[in-house]
């Protein structure tokens, strides 16, 4: 299973009047935003650098459904905002 | 030299036109002081000879650095002005700038990003010459830890019809000589505040942001924006926001948390200053 987190210097700031999330890439610096399909209905939730993330975790914060929530993530990833987190095993 | 002090920033003035060193001193003059140094070394020269007498013409200089075409030497004090916001917009890299007036009364601060013709100018140099103190025309000076707007000694840039509806509302209030005919119309600067004025102002916190749109004849109309939109609006209207990197968007993301935000159309001045008195301010 791939886990997903933050590029280093980047930020994902969700609007607390549930309008959307606001993310400026660590990696080349652009800022872009994401609509909420749910204005008015904020779910708190902690986003910063050691967060994991992934699909659904868009879906419930934007509303989105699955295949949009994955086509947006996705997104993020090939954009470099987003950056898989490789688990070392212990025993290689 | 004349030494131009606009309280953030210092500017030394060697200008070839005998006219702009006078307008300076009528908008500026009570922030002179010699001592102390100066952030940008600043010339108005004629380019040539030729262009001393034939047509003359004028060209800013910050430095080494012409960031204007020659222009006119009948728009040399409006290319002062210019060449001054160049030198800020292009070399601030620790604060946010964004481009927007910045009224403030009771310490709480409005600030109103805006495009050309939005009547911004109006309505600032309008509210400044009443009982606001006026922050900045041009841009917002936001300290990007706290998120504290900085006050700027400058005068107001009126263009076209604006300069006499304000010289029919305030007539005791410093003109500079209108310059004709500019990339932007007829600009005057008019002088809102003294330097003793000004030296009392402390950093305010920015309570609302009002994006204003003049539509004329109007009733006063106010919406409500979402974060999101005044987010993007906002940076897309910072000069320094990627400069900044992630600062510039931490600063903007601050600003937006510890606002109110609204967009207004308007056509009656009282109206909005009502509205921003008794609503925004509180």
């Amino acid at each position: 299973m791939s886990y997903y987190s933050l590029t280093p210097g980047s930020r994902v700031y969700l609007f607390e009047d549930g309008s959307g999330i606001g993310i400026y890439s660590g990696y080349d610096s652009n800022t872009f935003f994401i609509n909420s399909r749910q204005l008015e209905n904020v779910k708190k939730v902690e986003l910063n650098l050691e967060s994991t993330f992934d699909a659904s975790l868009l879906q419930s914060i934007l509303g989105l459904d699955q295949s949009e929530a994955e086509f947006v993530f996705h997104d993020l990833v090939e954009k470099k905002v987003l950056r898989e987190v490789v688990e070392f095993d212990a025993d290689y | 030299m004349q030494i131009i002090d606009t309280g953030l920033y210092r500017f030394s003035l060697k200008s070839d036109v005998k006219h702009v060193s006078t307008v300076a001193k009528s908008l500026y003059s009570d922030s002179w002081d010699l001592d102390g140094p100066v952030d940008f070394s600043i010339r108005l020269v004629y380019e040539s000879l030729l262009r001393r007498f034939i047509k003359p013409q004028i060209s800013f200089y910050s430095d080494q650095h012409s960031p204007f075409k020659p222009l006119p030497i009948s728009q040399a004090a409006a290319v002062l002005e210019w060449g001054m916001n160049w030198c800020i917009a292009a070399h601030e890299f620790e604060r946010l700038l964004i481009h927007s007036a910045v009224l403030v009364k009771n310490g709480k601060a409005i600030i109103f990003p805006a495009l050309p013709g939005s009547g911004k100018s109006t309505l600032t140099a309008h509210l400044g010459l009443s009982d606001w103190d006026i922050y900045s025309d041009e841009m917002a000076i936001i300290d990007t830890s706290t998120s504290m707007v900085n006050p700027l000694f400058r005068p107001v840039c009126l263009k076209n019809n604006s300069i006499d509806l304000i010289k029919a509302w305030h007539p005791e209030a410093y003109f500079s000589p209108i310059c004709k005919d500019t990339q932007k119309g007829d600009v005057a600067h008019v002088k809102v505040l003294t330097w003793e004025q000004y030296q009392k102002f402390d950093k305010a916190q920015i309570v609302a942001v009002v994006f204003p749109k003049y539509v004329p004849e109007s009733e006063l109309k106010i919406y409500q924006l979402t974060q999101l939109d005044a987010f993007n609006t906002l940076s897309k209207n910072a000069f320094n926001y990627n400069v900044l990197g992630a600062d510039g968007f931490d600063a903007v993301a601050r600003v937006i948390k510890s606002c109110r935000l609204f967009e207004i159309e308007y056509s009656d001045l009282n109206e909005v200053n009502d509205f921003l008195s008794e609503d925004v301010i509180g």
